[in-house]
C-alpha cells in the first residue's frame, strides 16, 4: 500500500520532466567534495615556517660535520678462512687401494680423517677377523684414523663372510645309442 | 501485440530463406592437389638400445636363512655395499641403532641411499637414528625386508651409490 503511494507519486509526469533535463544545452555538474575532510585549506597561513625551513641553520650543521664513517679491513675473518681451509685439507691417502672399475666405490685417492674406502674397511675387518689381538679396535682406530668409537661399532657390528666354493660333480654325459 | 508477433515470424522465415544457399554450398567437398605426407619415400631413422655390460649387484631371492646374491648364498643378516657383502651382527630390527650403521656412514664416497630391511614387516626405528643419519647425509629407506630388495635392486640398476642392511624374514611370515 505504501509502496503503490510512493511509485504513483514518483511517476507522475515523470516522461515529461526526463525530457527537460535531457534538452538542458548545460548540466549543472555535481559538487566536488571539500578537501582535509571539509575543512578549507589555507595555503599561506604560515609563512615564518617557510622560512625557518629555508634558513641556514648553523648548529645543526655543524652536527653533521662532525659525523664520519671509520672503515676497517676484516682482520679476523682471514683466520678463520684459514682455519677452515686447514680443516678442509686434512685428509690422508688410502692405505690401500685396487685398480680397476670393478670396484666403482672407490675411485678415489685419498680420505677425510675419519672416514675410510670400501676396500680399506674389508681390509681392515678382515685382519681383525684374522687376528684379534694384534689388530684391536684401537690398533685399527691409530691406523686408519678414525674415533676409537667408531672403529669399536666397526668391529662390534660387521664381518666378513667365510667364503666356501662348493663345487659340482661333473656329471658323466651319456651319449645315445641306437637300438 | 499481434502486430509484433507477426513482424518477428516474418523474420525468421526470411531467415530461414537465407541460411539454404549457404548450407548448400557447405556440403561440397574440395578435392586434394597433392600427395600426403605418407604417400611420399622419405628416409627413415632407426635407433638401436642394447643391453648395459654389467647389471651390478642383484638380489637373487630371499629365505628365512638368508639371501642370494649375484648367484652367492649368504646366511643370516648382512649389509650389502656393492660390490662387498658383510655379516651384520645384529639379532632383530630392535639391535639397529647408530653403532650398528657406522660402517655406512664412515664410507667415503659417501652412500646416497640405505635400505633397511627389518624383517616380516616394517618396523619403525629410533629417532636419534634417523636423525643421525640425516645428519650426515645418508638418505634412509626403511621396508620390510621383500620390499627392501626389491628397492635395492631397483636404485642398483639405475647406478645409484645404495647400500642395504637387510635382515631375514622369519620363518612362516608368507
Amino acid at each position: 500500500m505504501g509502496s503503490k503511494v510512493t511509485r504513483l507519486i514518483r511517476n507522475f509526469n515523470v516522461e515529461n520532466r526526463a525530457h527537460r533535463e535531457i534538452s538542458r544545452a548545460k548540466p549543472r555538474a555535481a559538487p566536488r567534495h571539500l578537501p582535509d575532510g571539509g575543512v578549507p585549506h589555507d595555503r599561506h597561513d604560515a609563512p615564518s615556517i617557510t622560512e625557518d625551513v629555508h634558513r641556514r641553520n648553523d648548529p645543526l650543521l655543524s652536527m653533521l660535520k662532525d659525523v664520519y664513517v671509520e672503515s676497517k679491513d676484516p682482520v679476523a675473518q682471514g683466520d678463520a678462512v684459514v682455519q677452515t681451509l686447514e680443516q678442509e685439507t686434512q685428509r690422508r691417502q688410502l692405505k690401500l687401494s685396487l685398480p680397476g672399475e670393478p670396484y666403482g666405490f672407490c675411485d678415489v685417492s685419498d680420505v677425510p680423517k675419519g672416514k675410510l674406502s670400501l676396500v680399506e674397511a674389508i681390509t681392515a675387518l678382515n685382519n681383525h677377523k684374522n687376528l684379534p689381538e694384534t689388530w684391536t679396535a684401537e690398533k685399527l682406530a691409530q691406523e686408519y684414523a678414525l674415533d676409537p668409537k667408531d672403529a669399536k661399532a666397526l668391529t662390534d657390528f660387521f664381518f666378513p663372510f667365510d667364503v666356501r666354493v662348493i663345487s659340482k660333480k661333473p656329471e658323466e654325459t651319456k651319449q645315445i645309442t641306437e637300438d | 501485440m499481434a502486430a509484433v508477433r507477426h513482424l518477428c515470424q516474418r523474420t525468421a522465415i526470411r531467415l530461414r530463406l537465407t541460411c539454404s544457399p549457404q548450407s548448400r554450398v557447405c556440403v561440397v567437398r574440395g578435392h586434394r592437389l597433392g600427395p600426403f605426407d605418407d604417400e611420399q619415400y622419405r628416409k627413415t631413422s632407426v635407433s638401436i638400445m642394447q643391453k648395459e655390460a654389467s647389471a651390478g649387484t642383484v638380489i637373487y631371492s630371499y629365505s628365512p636363512r638368508g639371501f642370494n646374491i649375484n648367484g652367492n648364498t649368504v646366511f643370516g643378516p648382512c649389509a650389502v655395499l656393492p660390490p662387498a657383502i658383510l655379516q651384520w651382527n645384529v639379532g632383530s630390527h630392535s639391535d639397529i641403532s647408530v653403532e650398528s650403521l657406522s660402517l655406512f656412514y664412515l664410507l667415503e664416497p659417501q652412500i646416497e641411499v640405505l635400505v633397511l630391511g627389518t624383517g616380516a614387516r616394517t618396523e619403525r626405528l629410533h629417532a636419534e637414528v634417523l636423525e643421525e643419519l640425516k645428519k650426515r647425509g645418508i638418505a634412509v629407506e626403511v621396508q620390510d625386508t621383500p620390499n627392501a630388495c626389491a628397492t635395492f635392486n631397483f636404485l642398483s640398476s639405475e647406478k645409484r651409490l645404495a647400500a642395504a642392511a637387510l635382515i631375514p624374514p622369519p620363518a612362516g611370515s608368507r
